[in-house]
């Protein structure tokens, strides 16, 4: 990131819709990362400790601020320390890829008659949508994103992904459970082999003899969406889903290329 | 005669001592979440370890066919760090005891 000479960049051209779509899904993960589990002491906030010591019990939540031990109290105590610090690091990202699809001044904004969609589906005639009090105009939008931001991105992106996965049930209902299963399971007295025993009650993801499950079970998703007739809501969401992860790749692709010939730019 | 043993210079031998016995107590360990990009992965692990792609890419697809792979170790508070750095870019990652 900052220690890198070359400053990365990755361009984008965002249609009015996409805009609109992500602006709103961005908006969502800010609002569940700033709810606490419980409520806030005004003292804990001072020191950055947030008194959340278990889990949270939104599933979303779970998946975004997942347990760091498999130990009940190491996993508590590092909660109780470190969860407002992601929150605030996850919060961050959203907050900055929000900013950048919300602002329109100077960012290659393209006129409303003259854009395309990016899925070439003709002209782009720009919406308004209402946000807050006010209404906002989107139109396309090429934007260029720069070193730090492109982290942000990243991480944002991959934050709502795993927000909508959840919904989806993509990686099934135990995806994300596993450090926090031995919390149930009673810990032997000496801690010894409880996340192993915890392991092999679940599925066989840890032996490499067994291809992981949750690998295999990509296609049957995929499948069993595209099956879906249009009116399922699901099918909407699974759709933007998919189209994230194709943005998120694109990213990726074009920091590549820069890595690849840096002698280039 | 000069035994091998005598050879070796005494900060050879420490060096040796803490290649058998490293003080690397700690383990970071990645899970495999079906949606994190593989590529995402790899890139996640250059830039929070700044490991080559070759051995970011070698932990990734550890992860995906064994369903989870050790991909730091260190001292406790080194291994908080890294998991707390991949918590942030949305990877589920674990800290626990070598019990080596």
């Amino acid at each position: 990131m900052s220690d890198r000479e070359e400053i990365e960049r990755v361009r984008h051209t965002f249609s009015s819709q996409e805009r609109y779509v992500l602006i709103n899904l961005a908006e969502q993960i800010l609002e569940l990362l700033g709810q606490s589990a419980v409520s806030r002491d005004p003292l804990h906030d001072i020191v950055g400790i947030s008194g959340n010591e278990l889990p949270p019990d939104d599933p979303v939540l779970k998946r975004l601020l997942p347990s760091a031990y498999t130990e009940l109290q190491d996993a508590a105590e590092f909660r109780r320390y470190t969860e407002d610090a992601l929150r605030d690091r996850k919060r961050a990202h959203a907050h900055r890829i929000r900013e950048m699809l919300l602002d329109a001044e100077g960012r290659f904004e393209t006129t409303a008659s003259s854009a395309t969609s990016s899925s070439g589906e003709g002209i782009d005639v720009g919406m308004v949508f209402v946000h807050g009090e006010q209404e906002v105009q989107l139109s396309a939008l090429t934007m260029e994103v720069l070193g730090e931001d492109i982290w942000a991105w990243l991480g944002a992106l991959n934050d709502i992904r795993l927000a909508l996965a959840v919904r989806l049930d993509i990686g099934g209902p135990t995806m994300g459970d596993l450090p926090n299963d031995a919390h149930r399971a009673m810990p032997n007295a000496d801690g010894s082999g409880e996340f192993e025993s915890d392991q092999s009650s679940h599925d066989a993801s840890s032996n490499p003899a067994n291809s992981n499950p949750a690998n295999s079970n990509q296609e049957a998703i995929h499948r069993k969406y595209e099956l879906m007739t249009e009116s399922d809501p699901m099918k909407a969401v699974y759709a933007v889903y998919s189209w994230l992860g194709w943005l998120q790749e694109d990213f990726l692709k074009q920091m590549d290329k820069q890595m690849e010939t840096p002698e280039d730019l | 005669m000069i035994t091998a043993h005598s050879t070796l210079s005494p900060d050879v031998e420490e060096l040796i001592e803490s290649d058998i016995r490293p003080d690397r107590p700690w383990l970071c360990i990645v899970w495999d979440d079906p949606v994190n990009l593989m590529n995402y992965v790899t890139k996640v692990f250059m830039m929070v370890f700044g490991y080559p792609r070759h051995k970011a890419t070698e932990l990734m697809l550890k992860v995906h066919t064994e369903g989870k792979a050790v991909v730091s170790t260190g001292t406790r508070e080194e291994m908080e760090r890294d998991v707390a750095k991949l918590h942030e870019y949305g990877l589920w990652a674990t800290i626990q005891r070598d019990d080596e």
